[in-house]
């Protein structure tokens, strides 16, 4: 199918010789097995995918898409006649150019992975966790693969493909009235950690039954990976966006070369890791891939661009398009590093001594997006006393700014984990003000 | 409407299914055409129009389930086979043989929606007009507000729902919805507002809702919010805005009287029956409500939508429930099982979520309160329904101090137990405003809802301020 469609965008893009044109293609396959109670419970498998047209008139793009690509000509009529009213201006596309050669995005062994398998997977994990723990409870989780195929042609003489797998599987695990969730990813089926999800899951559950309150009180505060990336998701990501950088909507607009977090801090984006979940040669817009240090020792370099908020700033585009078929390019980042030069340690709670863990919050998608300000409540976190686990911790919040809070870092952990697009460890904050 | 001439195909399939010896089995398809429009300070930046075809085959093995979906409907036949194939091999493993779905009526109809305006005629430019007057509205006489986002999508379905019990439903929705974001500065100062407004009601109805209105009050909530401060922390007394009632009653008692959420451990599960609050508390799921975002005539197993009783003078009363889990619990369906697309498979979900009217005024509790906060505007919310903790963002608040209103706050967060704000509601007025609108996520799929209620007040809870 994928050399049919190539040979008819190759002739619209012919036909239309005044219009540049643009045509992404995409294309997955993937197969889920459901846990529910204690047992797989449901298992599915789908197969779905479409292509998008964008269209360039007069220095306005606009896009129409279809799943049939046998309704490839009408398509690219409807994405004319969008672009004819947009006003979204884009007066060219990314050029031919080659693209890096990122390893590590595909693994057979999970692209051969259907339902049936994964069935198997989840009564294994089912059974994982009950041998830690008679009275634990699988009360939902998955395992899910995937196989993606994409592929991006242009008026330019773009014309590239790229496929990738990957694996991902999350539980919940009850224990009384205390739960505990861990959720993994890999591409590689071989590096693919189930016993992490586990044990984290498992361990979240059992100690976290009888939680006690705190009260109100500032205290040294360690996040875990996940609870770094849902802050991060809502307050760092949309400050770094060129395009809401451009329309006043973030509160870094004019700090290029400021100094915005300690110096030992730095934040770099990165698509060519390998086995990178978020890893790739090309992105949205058929730009190619590559590293950007975003905060380099402290230091605001570079905003995140796709290639029409670039050619507005009279830039080049860092290469972060993303989106699929059925809509424009938007801003994203790919695998984002949070790196700490300052003090790292093994164990961080020995090294904390008084203090409290995070490793969950609730409601990071309440944050307020343009001044990084958040304010959430605290769903699981331990008490830390005398450099160990002290007890669970209940009806407790946090509230900060993410510049702030960030300002405040005194240490890193050595577990350096790849959670959706954050890769960066446990990182510890001094002074954290904590609400009960 | 002409009956969709899918229905032969449909209904081999799914006899052929249950021949093969499948207990039960349903077809969903979805065919539409949409159209997507993103504004931003007075330029139409992103026009986008296209088909989405979807279908999807859901096929029930003894006790196990086989799912299939994709986009190429003349592939129905391998689609059934691969989900049969898939409920043998759960089978295999799990010999699960204890799910019975609920007995339900066979519903053979063909659903007529009437629009005055019918989308087909509905021109780009109509569309665009839409936004000029929102950016109006928002910007006109406003030199703070920095920048105004609308965004704009309709969708034009033919969807059909068939079982292997003889049911077969057909109908064509049509979908719009809108929203604004404004986003107002002052030197270093930077704050934003939201306003929407989507329905099933048709085009005609996306022109009453006024979008020039819906931005300037957005617009002008912004500016106002450029005068407001972080609230103090710690527990107060707090009045809620039927905008933080709807949030509250969908996230913490909604999410957890959801038959699945209770069934994998929620705090309510086995409540069933017993005191949650006080007498006058009630709370109400009713899909069947037209001009809400929830609304739905028969739910994604062919259940007809119907007014379900969750909280009724402060005892629990039901859960809401699919086929599948009303089966498990020996009651009918509630009419709650709704798929995101056929793409999805059917889970148990809200749609119109509502508190009923208590019996105070808004005056009265206020002149109740001491010391404590008003808090409106939704800015969404989170629960984990095990351990009964959740937490909702609201917009803007009001300090209160000796029962009157004073200075303006922001950014409120308030997490707190759902059993124990449920027991500490002190009052309920009578102003019921179900305006919430929004999606709701669960497992992967978001779905329309609405939310709301009257103003209610709680004894105490956590507020979670910077100042």
């Amino acid at each position: 199918m994928i050399d049919e469609i190539i040979a008819s965008a190759d002739d619209q893009i012919r036909k239309n010789k005044d219009v540049p044109l643009e045509f992404f293609f995409e294309d997955e396959s993937l197969s889920v097995a459901n846990i529910q109670n204690g047992k797989p419970y449901s298992a599915e498998r789908s197969v779905a995918g479409g292509i998008g047209v964008k269209a360039i008139v007069g220095g306005y793009a606009g896009l129409s898409f279809a799943m049939d690509p046998a309704d490839l000509e009408k398509t690219v009529k409807r994405a004319i006649s969008n672009a004819r009213h947009s006003r979204l201006e884009q007066e060219t596309l990314p050029g031919k150019t080659s693209y890096p050669d990122v390893k590590g995005l595909n693994d057979k062994n999970i692209g051969s992975l259907g339902p049936d398998d994964l069935i198997g997977m989840c009564a294994d994990l089912c059974g994982r966790i009950k041998s830690i723990d008679k009275r634990l409870n699988v009360s939902e989780g998955s395992f899910e693969s995937s196989k993606t195929e994409s592929m991006i042609i242009n008026s330019e003489g773009v014309s590239s493909r790229c496929s990738g797998t990957e694996i991902s599987a999350g539980a919940e695990a009850v224990f009384g009235n205390s739960s505990g969730m861990h959720f993994n990813a890999s591409r590689s089926l071989g590096k693919f950690d189930i016993q992490s999800i586990v044990d984290k899951a498992s361990m979240l559950a059992i100690e976290g039954a009888a939680p006690k309150t705190i009260g109100t009180g500032s205290m040294t505060t360690l996040m875990v990976p996940e609870v770094m990336e849902q802050i991060f998701s809502y307050t760092f990501l949309p400050a770094i966006n060129a395009d809401r950088v451009q329309k006043g909507q973030s509160s870094l607009a004019g700090k290029l070369g400021d100094k915005i977090l300690p110096e030992d801090m730095s934040i770099t984006d990165d698509p060519l890791i390998d086995s990178g979940l978020n890893s790739g040669p090309f992105d949205r817009d058929g730009v190619s891939c590559r590293k950007t240090k975003i905060v380099e020792e402290g230091v605001l370099g570079t905003y995140l661009y796709n290639h029409a908020a670039a050619c507005k700033d009279g830039v080049e585009s860092t290469g972060n398009g993303v989106g699929g078929y059925s809509s424009m390019s938007r801003i994203g980042p790919t695998n984002l590093s949070v790196s700490y030069s300052g003090k790292g340690c093994q164990d961080p709670v020995s090294e904390v001594g008084d203090g409290l863990i995070i490793y969950d919050v609730l409601g990071a998608h309440t944050a307020n997006p343009i001044t990084g300000d958040f304010s959430l409540a605290v769903s699981k976190a331990f008490r830390i006393k005398d450099g160990s686990i002290a007890y669970p911790v209940k009806n407790s919040m946090i509230a900060g700014n993410i510049f702030d809070l960030l300002g405040k870092v005194c240490l890193a952990g050595k577990d350096v984990t790849q959670t959706g697009c954050l890769v960066s460890p446990t990182l510890g904050f001094s002074d954290q003000k904590i609400i009960g | 409407m002409e009956r969709n001439e899918n229905e032969s195909k449909f209904r081999k399939t799914l006899d052929s299914l249950i021949e093969e010896g499948a207990r039960y089995a349903d077809i969903r398809s979805s065919d539409s055409s949409v159209c997507s429009m993103m504004h931003k300070n007075g330029k139409l930046e992103d026009v986008s129009t296209g088909d989405v075809l979807s279908i999807g085959v859901r096929v029930l093995y003894k006790g196990s389930w086989g799912f299939v979906s994709g986009n190429d409907i003349s592939r129905l036949g391998n689609l059934a086979r691969d989900a049969l194939k898939i409920a043998r091999s759960m089978h295999d493993l799990n010999g699960d043989e204890t799910v019975s779905l609920s007995k339900e009526d066979t519903i053979d109809k063909d659903l007529a929606y009437k629009y005055r305006c019918d989308l087909d005629s509905v021109s780009i430019d109509d569309r665009i007009r839409l936004m000029e007057a929102g950016y109006k509205g928002a910007s006109e006489g406003r030199p703070e507000i920095g920048s105004v986002s609308q965004r704009y999508q309709d969708a034009r379905s033919e969807v059909t729902f068939a079982n292997s019990e003889g049911s077969y439903i057909t109908s064509s929705p049509q979908y719009c919805c809108y929203s604004v974001l404004c986003n107002s500065r002052r030197g270093e100062r930077a704050e934003a507002s939201y306003d929407n407004h989507a329905s099933f009601l048709g085009f005609d109805d996306m022109v009453k809702a006024d979008t020039g209105k819906l931005a300037a009050g957005a617009a002008q909530r912004a500016l106002d919010l450029l005068d407001a401060k972080s609230p103090p922390s710690g527990k107060m007394p707090v009045i809620l805005h039927p905008s933080i009632v709807g949030l509250f009653v969908h996230e913490a008692v909604g999410h957890a009287s959801e038959a699945d959420s209770a069934e994998r451990g929620s705090i309510l599960r086995g409540m069933i029956g017993k005191r949650l609050g006080p007498d006058f508390l009630d709370i109400i799921d009713d899909p069947s409500i037209s001009g809400k975002h929830g609304f739905f005539r028969y739910d994604s197993e062919g259940v007809k939508a119907q007014k379900t009783q969750i909280i009724k003078d402060g005892m629990f009363r039901s859960y809401m429930h699919s086929r599948e889990t009303a089966g498990r619990m020996g009651v009918r369906s509630t009419g709650n099982a709704r798929a995101q697309s056929p793409l999805h498979q059917p889970i148990v979900r809200m749609s119109n979520t509502y508190l009923g009217n208590g019996d105070h005024s808004l005056d009265e509790m206020f002149c109740d309160t001491k010391d404590g906060i008003y808090m409106k505007g939704s800015k969404g919310g989170q629960v984990n329904t095990v351990d009964g903790t959740f937490t909702f963002g609201a917009e803007m608040g009001y300090m209160i101090k000796d029962g009157k209103k004073r200075r303006l706050v922001k950014d409120c967060s308030i997490s707190g137990h759902i059993l124990d704000v449920l027991k500490n509601v002190e009052a309920v007025s009578d102003d019921l405003d179900i305006d919430g609108t929004g999606f709701c996520g669960k497992d992967g799929q978001a779905v329309p809802v609405s939310d709301g209620g009257p103003h209610m007040k709680v004894k105490e809870m956590v507020v979670g301020g910077k100042g």
